[in-house]
């Protein structure tokens, strides 16, 4: 485990103290009510640093820092619906535009957006592409610390991962499941593909994302098929992000709609970081299973391509069997490399609504 | 003539091809590893299935004379047979997904008998440029001419439809084919709620 002297956490957390300050100072132009508040999450940012690094408890800060994201991420942009359609919930008549260029859509939307871009390409010119640039900003992010964005850079992930910790022991125990049913994410996300090219429309976000109980619901003339959207992604909601988290304590959302985690789940194989278990130390207690948010520790203790390297295992095990690896290569500072990219990439990420969501939060 | 003017159109509708055939083909290739010469024969499979669907509709057409839009069966005809290759899908998914057998039949010998069937219904499918094919098949009034102008106009199409023998990269990861198992029960059953919503809806 990662544990370090006051002094070497003091520094490390002060680096990226001034890591974000720097960036703000820069880029923030809103004026000064908005850059106090980025200095104050740079602070933010720089504690948990610190904490992470002086207790050892990386899953806990971590956690702190996921489920602060997703809450602020909330405040903000339900203020900006209720800003320009007066409803906190639903914008009946208008499709607003109101979150920011979303990961989840990128991948039901991946096939049009190809076949659009192919087209602007024969047809249109070069003026039209735009897609590509912002999913490669996606896709090195997801390269840098794999799957580990479904934990550090989600700003949805925390919602369920909230709701899961809500409870202190599990009302339900489900320890592991079928590996196939891991798939699940998998195989929807081939269908959702498959199916927003025929339909030339992004299905998953008209008719399953349950997300959108924090933005907005998009439109569709036919009132029937309107009904039957809402109730589909309301089930997916009610059942995947709030009901079974709340009493199975696990991700299941993340583990087994989201598409957009299966998505990297592919992709983030070539990163090189990996949770592994090491054979000879481990005494199959199956505290780690248990634990495991993400179903992705199998029972024979292989940690498979789903984890999404929130390090609750490596700190639940007694026997400190369970390791960040680097290309299978075990060392101390695997941790820091990690650790510093995953704050880097998921500070930048919620520095668009955490200060923000100060903001609302102090002038209500 | 008909040779390049059947060419051109399944060029340029090769695109519209392309994407009705994805959600078969897609979870289909991906579902099973095989090599790449076994995927190259399930796509002449495939292909010759759909030749024979043009076909059927080049006689036709020069036989009656008549556009699509005089045919007014045509979407009720297309929701069956989308209904019908739904549950050719569902089958193959499901069985490999639960690896299950049929009438004593192991799914995979069935299954694999597949794609010629899959490929016949698809090819009739109503796109635009395949009416215009279809209206090209009235006016030349000569059944021949229809047929060659057919024949030409599916090898236009088929251009696009090889690359999916390559997809048995894919398949060799496992949570891959597994996936591509789910995702054609998923196709399946969102082909068979369409196939029901066409049929009711004409
Ligand atoms: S294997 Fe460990 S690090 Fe990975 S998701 Fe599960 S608990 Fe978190």
């Amino acid at each position: 485990m990662v544990k370090l002297s006051a002094i070497k956490s003091f520094f490390i957390s002060f680096g990226i103290f001034i890591f974000f300050m720097i960036l703000f100072l820069f880029s923030e132009k809103r004026g000064i009510n908005y850059l106090t508040m980025k200095v104050i999450y740079s602070f933010f940012l720089g504690l948990i640093t610190f904490l992470i690094f002086f207790t050892g408890k990386i899953s806990l800060y971590r956690s702190i820092f996921f489920i602060t994201s997703a809450i602020s991420f909330i405040i903000v942009y339900k203020f900006k619906l209720w800003g320009i359609t007066g409803n906190f919930f639903i914008a009946p008549q208008r499709n607003i535009p109101e979150v920011p260029f979303c990961h989840i859509a990128l991948t039901s939307n991946f096939f049009i957006t190809f076949f659009d871009q192919l087209k602007a390409l024969f047809l249109y010119g070069w003026d039209k592409w735009g897609f590509y640039t912002l999913g490669i900003v996606y896709i090195f992010s997801t390269l840098s610390i794999g799957q580990g964005f479904c934990s550090w850079g989600c700003f949805y992930g925390g919602i369920d991962e909230g709701i899961s910790k809500i409870l202190k022991k599990p009302i339900f125990k489900v320890k592991s499941i079928s590996p196939k049913l891991r798939d699940l994410p998998l195989g929807l996300l081939i269908f959702l593909m498959l199916s927003s090219l025929v339909l030339m429309e992004p299905v998953f976000c008209i008719w399953f994302c349950p997300l959108k109980m924090t933005t907005s619901i998009l439109n569709n003339s036919d009132t029937y098929i309107y009904k039957m959207q809402i109730i589909i992604f309301l089930l997916i909601g009610i059942i995947f992000l709030i009901l079974l988290p709340l009493f199975i304590k696990k991700r299941t959302f993340c583990s087994f709609i989201c598409p957009f985690g299966a998505f990297i789940s592919i992709a983030g194989r070539i990163n090189p970081f990996k949770i592994e278990i090491i054979n000879d130390i481990c005494v199959k207690c199956g505290k780690c299973i248990e634990v495991c948010p993400s179903f992705a520790i199998n029972n024979e203790y292989k940690v498979n391509n789903y984890c999404t390297k929130c390090f609750l295992c490596i700190e639940k095990c007694k026997e400190n069997a369970i390791k960040l690896t680097i290309n299978k290569q075990f060392n101390v500072y695997n941790y820091y490399f990690f650790i510093l990219s995953a704050i880097i990439l998921g500070g930048t990420i919620s520095s668009f609504f955490i200060p923000e969501a100060l903001i609302i939060i102090l002038n209500r | 003539m008909e040779t390049i003017n059947g060419f051109l159109l399944g060029l340029s509708a090769g695109i519209n091809c392309l994407i009705i055939c994805c959600p078969y083909l897609i979870p289909f290739f991906i579902s099973e590893h095989r090599n790449t010469n076994k995927n190259f024969g399930l796509i002449l499979e495939y292909l010759a299935g759909r030749l024979s669907a043009y076909l059927i509709i080049g006689i036709i057409s020069s036989i009656l004379g008549l556009t699509l839009n005089e045919f007014h069966l045509s979407s009720r005809i297309y929701s069956f047979f989308l209904i019908l290759s739904s549950f050719i899908l569902f089958l193959h998914s499901f069985g490999l997904t639960f690896e299950l057998n049929f009438l004593n039949v192991n799914a995979k010998i069935v299954t694999d008998r597949i794609p010629f069937l899959t490929g016949f219904l698809n090819g009739f499918n109503f796109c635009p440029p395949l009416i215009a094919a279809f209206s090209y098949g009235v006016s030349s009034a000569n059944i021949l001419k229809s047929i060659l102008f057919f024949i030409f106009f599916f090898f236009g199409t088929a251009l696009y439809i090889l690359p999916f023998i390559f997809l048995n990269f894919a398949a060799k990861v496992e949570n891959l084919r597994n996936a591509g198992r789910i995702a054609g029960i998923f196709v399946s059953i969102w082909f068979f709620i369409q196939g029901i919503y066409l049929l009711f809806k004409v």
